[in-house]
């Protein structure tokens, strides 16, 4: 094939949620000695853009939204690990958040999507998964250095771990180098202002805008 | 291929056999001995020359049983009525569950929420807005007013502008005499419509519906036998007892249809309502019609007719919670009986009135009660048991998996009315209630929605025969009305 119906391929197995043909076309374009960051640019990223718009206009749904981002996921670890080898460094995407589900909660789908949408708009996601313990949080803001980190809660009987992350990362003294951001069915506005978060929703859509909106503000300041 | 509607696999009986041949055995001795009186000359010789007591002076029929066992096997148990695009041509009888909608002859306004009768360019408007709605499977015409018209020739103005605006099979009724123009109309358009036959109770049939008997079935369009006793006042109280007397009078019209055309397709048309004792009022949202209809059915079923009903209705004014839970009990009470069509959809007030919101509405509803007959699918792919042992505990979840994206619609129903976002984007979209939205809907919808016209020939052809009504009901050259 050549550069350009390999791109076209890539572009279109992400679109399409293939996640085999996506990887197997990522190693091909390394293979072919394509630079690896305009598989990104060319492929990866309208081709998940075209997924969001999609979903965002009614076309499609978050069943194929989810496996598009699967298969962007493979793809891109394939990209990115032909970038490091050359000793190249990674493009910075829209930013970088951090996802999890606090300790004591096992409720995942929701934290999903979210991390689902927001990839699908151009942001990095590092899912730490459901139950996790706030030492886990803290060591992944040090270590990823996120623009965001966004904790989900559905329990009241966990959203007090919510504020114990937040004053956790104070101990570590890494609040003010992330944004935080909550959700779940057991977070409110108030009680997101209560423990100091930087923003909150209660869906995945709102989260999304939620999170342009810190970037923002974060370039801003 | 013709319309496939919904299908009623397992029809959910409301009566037990025995009584159903109860039912049916009452209407043949009401037949019988108290016969029918039928306001129609020609009718009249029929009927005698078949074998029927017929006592001129009183008009007073009475149906030997042979002869109404003799309509009953004649008449096919299922047939087809031609659309004029074939793939909206009806499957009548068997299994199939259509819906159809009532652009009724007064209609609230959209904008102003102002009730009036109806004009020729608001039954047009409506009418594309049921061409534009998937669960309308066929379109029934209100009786007639126009207020635009002179009341002599509306209900010939009501099927015109019906043809014009819908390619969807209609209803023709026999008001005034209007059967004749009608089954002219559908020769120039090469499709047939349903002969709407209203029974007047107890035990009549009044003489322009004898005269849609003669037209409709002499033309070979089905007939729709429709008779709906008010319980109380023009049938006994009893919901037996009415379905007794719907049940006799719909068989004393099947006669005289099978006489004109013997194999003639007919369609059992349950229409029984009760009268509010309290009021005097027809109380068409009550529960117990929705019980009727199912028997309708079943009765249909037994005789091999295929059935109709003029439900759902409602009393309520506006389209709101009542309009909502008496008019969709009574459509999922038909739909699960099996009831072949259920017709009137988008009205309100006892189908007096139509509103646009409120089909919208009921297009929402039918599109669920159709999945309620679907059913559940049980087969190995469905059962997905190797996915759920693939996916096992949190965290595996079946968000990203082929399977579900391979089979969630078939198995889900997405609504287009219904709210479903959450609180905030709920409140961020307006914070719009199921009113509003449908209002949207039906807006723009009759705004955009084209129906494919009539060629310049034909229209010009129902121009013409509009005129000779005008000319023959007026004395008048026509109206140069055309729309």
């Amino acid at each position: 094939m050549s550069t350009d119906a390999l791109l076209l391929s890539l572009r279109a197995a992400i679109v399409q949620g293939d996640p085999e043909a996506a990887e197997r076309l990522a190693t091909d374009i390394v293979a072919a000695g394509i630079d690896p960051l305009r598989a990104i640019d060319e492929a990866l990223r309208p081709g998940i853009t075209e997924v969001g718009e999609g979903f965002a206009s009614g076309d499609c749904f978050l069943p194929d939204l989810v496996i598009s981002a699967q298969a962007m996921k493979g793809a891109t670890a394939i990209l990115e690990k032909e970038i490091a080898r050359a000793g190249g460094t990674q493009k910075r995407r829209l930013g970088r958040v951090v996802l999890g589900t606090v300790e004591g909660d096992l409720h995942d789908i929701g934290k999903t999507i979210v991390g689902t949408l927001l990839s699908a708009h151009g942001f990095e996601v590092v899912d730490l998964g459901v139950n996790v313990p706030r030492d886990v949080f803290v060591a992944a803001v040090r270590d990823y250095r996120p623009d965001i980190l966004g904790m989900s809660s559905l329990l009241t009987l966990t959203a007090k771990e919510l504020r114990k992350v937040t004053e956790a990362l104070s101990e570590a003294g890494l609040r003010d180098s992330v944004k935080v951001m909550i959700g779940g069915g057991a977070v409110t506005k108030e009680f997101a202002a209560s423990i100091g978060a930087d923003g909150f929703a209660h869906d995945a859509e709102l989260g999304v805008r939620v999170a342009k909106r810190l970037l923002a503000s974060e370039g801003s300041s | 291929m013709p319309l496939a509607g919904h299908t009623c696999k397992k029809p959910c009986d409301g009566l037990t056999q025995e009584e159903v041949e109860r039912i049916c055995r009452g209407a043949l001795e009401v037949l019988a001995e108290a016969g029918m009186v039928v306001a129609h000359p020609k009718a009249l010789a029929l009927l005698q020359e078949a074998g029927c007591g017929v006592d001129q002076a009183a008009q007073r029929v009475r149906f030997p049983r042979d002869l109404v066992q003799w309509a009953i096997a004649q008449s096919p148990e299922t047939f087809q009525q031609q659309a004029r695009n074939p793939d909206l041509t009806l499957n009548w009888g068997g299994a199939t569950v259509y819906f159809g909608a009532f652009p009724g002859f007064t209609s609230l306004d959209l904008a102003t929420g102002e009730r009036r009768v109806s004009t020729v360019e608001d039954l047009a408007r409506l009418s594309r807005l049921c061409d534009a709605m998937p669960e309308v499977h066929t379109i029934c015409q209100p009786t007639p007013h126009l207020s635009d018209k002179p009341p002599e020739v509306v209900m010939e103005w009501v099927l015109a502008t019906t043809f014009r605006n819908t390619e969807k099979t209609t209803m023709g009724a026999a008001f005034g005499g209007c059967s004749k123009w009608v089954v002219e109309m559908c020769t120039v358009l090469g499709q047939q419509v349903h002969g709407s036959i209203c029974m007047a109770s107890p035990l009549t049939v009044p003489v322009d519906q004898a005269q849609g008997v003669l037209d409709y079935a002499g033309a070979g369009h089905p007939l729709h036998l429709l008779s709906g006793p008010m319980r109380g006042a023009s049938g006994p109280a009893t919901m037996a007892g009415t379905l007794v007397l719907q049940t006799a009078e719909i068989l004393g019209g099947h006669v005289l249809g099978q006489l004109v055309r013997p194999g003639n397709g007919a369609i059992y048309v349950g229409y029984a309502t009760p009268m509010d004792m309290r009021l005097g009022t027809m109380a068409s949202g009550s529960i117990d019609v929705g019980i009727m209809g199912a028997a309708s059915g079943q009765i249909a079923r037994y005789l091999g007719m295929p059935s109709a009903v003029f439900f759902p209705m409602t009393d309520a004014k506006l389209p709101d919670a009542q309009a909502s839970y008496e008019r969709h009990l009574q459509a999922l009470l038909c739909a699960q009986a099996g009831v072949n069509h259920i017709m009137a959809l988008g009205g309100l007030e006892n189908e007096g009135a139509f509103s646009p919101e409120q089909m919208v509405i009921d297009n929402e509803v039918c599109g669920m009660i159709g999945k309620v007959l679907e059913g559940i699918r049980v087969d190995d792919e469905r059962l997905a048991v190797d996915l759920i042992k693939e996916v096992g505990p949190i965290p595996g979840n079946y968000l990203g998996k082929e399977h579900t994206r391979r089979h969630w619609k078939e198995d889900y129903f997405l609504p287009k009315v219904s709210v479903r976002e959450g609180y905030d984007a709920w409140l961020a979209g307006g914070s719009k209630g199921v009113l509003e939205r449908a209002a949207e809907i039906a807006s723009r919808l009759m705004a955009t929605h084209q129906v494919a016209p009539l060629s310049p020939e034909v229209d010009r052809e129902l121009d013409r025969i509009l005129a000779a009504v005008e000319a023959e009901k007026l004395g008048t050259g026509g109206s140069s009305h055309v729309n």
